[in-house]
C-alpha cells in the first residue's frame, strides 16, 4: 500500500487555494497566515492518495508529492 | 525534502514569481517543464525563448533558466523569425499573451504562419489586457463587462486557432488550462514528432485578477468550472448555436509535417548557387 505525503514550500506559496479545491480527497486545509510572505500556506490533513493534481495545477511550483513506501 | 521538478528549469534567485496569486500563467510553465523532462532535455542550451510585452511574456524572461530576448510590444515573431534564421540550429519557442500576438502582433502572427517558420508559438489567451487592468481584448467574450464595455461587450471574439488553422501552419492546437495532462502531451508533439515548421498552440486561460475576481469566484472554482466548460472540437461541432457559445472547443485542429521555411529556403538558395 502506497503512502503518500504533501510537501509545500512555503517560501515560494502564494495562498491561491487551488490545490485545496482541486483535492479530490479533501487532504488539504489553510493553516494559519506565514509571517515571512503573509500568505496562508495549506497542510495536508487527510490521506493523499497520489493523483498529484495539486502538483501540476500549482502555479507557484510550491507543492511536491512524494510516494513514501 | 524533494523539490518540484518545475525548479530545475527556473531561475531560483528571482522566484517567487510576479504573478497574481493563483495566475494559471504558472500551470502552464508546469506543462511545458514537463514536457522538457520527459523528452529527457535537462539543460535548455539549445533553446531560446523570446517574448514582447504582457504578463505572460514574464513567463520566460526572468524565470527560465534559458536565453531569452524581450522584445518590443507585439514584435516576438519578427526577433524570433531572426533568431531562428541566423542560427537555424536553435529551437526557438514564443511565449506570449493575446494582446501581444494576437492584436497588436496580428499580422506578424498571421505572416510568420504563411510562410511555415520554424517555430513553435504558445499563446496564452486571457480574454482582456490584463497588464493595463483588464480592458476588452479582441478575444474578450461577448457580453462581458471590462473597464471600457462597461455595460457588456458588444463585440464578438476572435477564434485565434481556427484563423492560424487557414494558414500555411503545420500544427495548430488549443487547450483549455485545465487540460493539462492534453496540453503537455501537445507541447510534446510539438517539440518531437512535428518538429519542422509553424507549431501554434493557444491556451485558454481567463485573467485570475480581471476576468475570474470580477465574476466572484475564487481559482480553484473557476478551475473546476472550465473543467465542464472546455470540450473536445468533435464534440463541439454537433452541438446548436446557442450550445457553441456556452463551450469552448479545444483540441487539434490541423497536425502536418510539411517542410518548414529554412528546409526551403536552403533549397533554393542551392539552386540559385547551382544556376553561376
Amino acid at each position: 500500500m502506497a503512502h503518500y505525503k504533501v510537501f509545500i514550500n512555503k517560501k515560494l506559496c502564494k495562498g491561491c487555494g487551488i490545490c485545496i479545491e482541486i483535492c479530490p480527497r479533501n487532504a488539504l486545509r489553510f493553516n494559519g497566515i506565514n509571517p515571512e510572505t503573509g500568505y496562508r500556506n495549506p497542510e495536508q490533513v487527510g490521506e493523499c492518495i497520489g493523483c498529484r493534481q495539486c502538483m501540476w495545477y500549482c502555479p507557484d511550483q510550491a507543492i511536491v508529492v512524494v510516494d513514501e513506501q | 525534502m524533494a523539490e518540484h521538478f518545475g525548479l530545475k528549469y527556473l531561475r531560483k534567485e528571482v522566484l517567487p514569481t510576479a504573478f497574481c496569486p493563483g495566475c494559471y500563467n504558472g500551470i502552464l510553465m508546469n506543462a511545458l517543464f514537463q514536457a522538457f523532462m520527459e523528452l529527457g532535455i535537462e539543460d535548455l542550451k539549445r533553446f531560446v525563448f523570446v517574448s514582447g510585452i504582457g504578463c505572460s511574456s514574464w513567463i520566460p524572461s526572468p524565470f527560465i533558466k534559458a536565453d531569452s530576448l524581450h522584445t518590443l510590444h507585439g514584435r516576438a515573431i519578427p526577433v524570433a523569425t531572426g533568431v531562428k534564421l541566423a542560427n537555424p540550429e536553435l529551437n526557438v519557442i514564443v511565449i506570449g499573451g493575446d494582446g501581444d500576438l494576437a492584436s497588436i502582433g496580428g499580422n506578424h502572427l498571421l505572416h510568420a504562419a504563411r510562410r511555415n517558420m520554424d517555430l513553435l508559438v504558445i499563446m496564452i489567451n486571457n480574454q482582456v489586457y490584463g497588464m493595463t487592468r483588464g480592458q476588452a481584448a479582441p478575444t474578450t467574450p461577448h457580453g462581458m463587462i471590462t473597464p471600457t464595455t462597461p455595460y457588456g461587450n458588444p463585440e464578438r471574439p476572435m477564434d485565434v486557432a481556427s484563423i492560424i488553422a487557414g494558414t500555411n501552419a503545420n500544427y495548430v492546437a488549443r487547450w483549455c488550462i485545465s487540460q493539462y495532462i492534453p496540453l503537455k502531451n501537445s507541447i510534446k508533439d510539438a517539440l518531437s514528432r512535428y518538429s519542422r515548421g509553424f507549431r501554434f498552440i493557444e491556451v485558454y486561460a481567463p485573467c485570475v485578477t480581471y476576468v475570474v475576481r470580477r465574476e466572484g469566484k475564487t481559482p480553484g472554482e473557476k478551475l473546476k468550472e472550465l473543467m465542464k466548460k472546455c470540450i473536445r472540437i468533435e464534440t463541439w461541432k454537433n452541438m446548436s448555436r446557442e450550445e457553441r457559445e456556452k463551450h469552448v472547443a479545444t483540441g487539434v485542429f490541423k497536425a502536418e509535417d510539411k517542410p518548414g521555411f529554412i528546409e526551403t529556403y536552403n533549397k533554393y538558395i542551392a539552386q540559385a548557387l547551382g544556376e553561376k
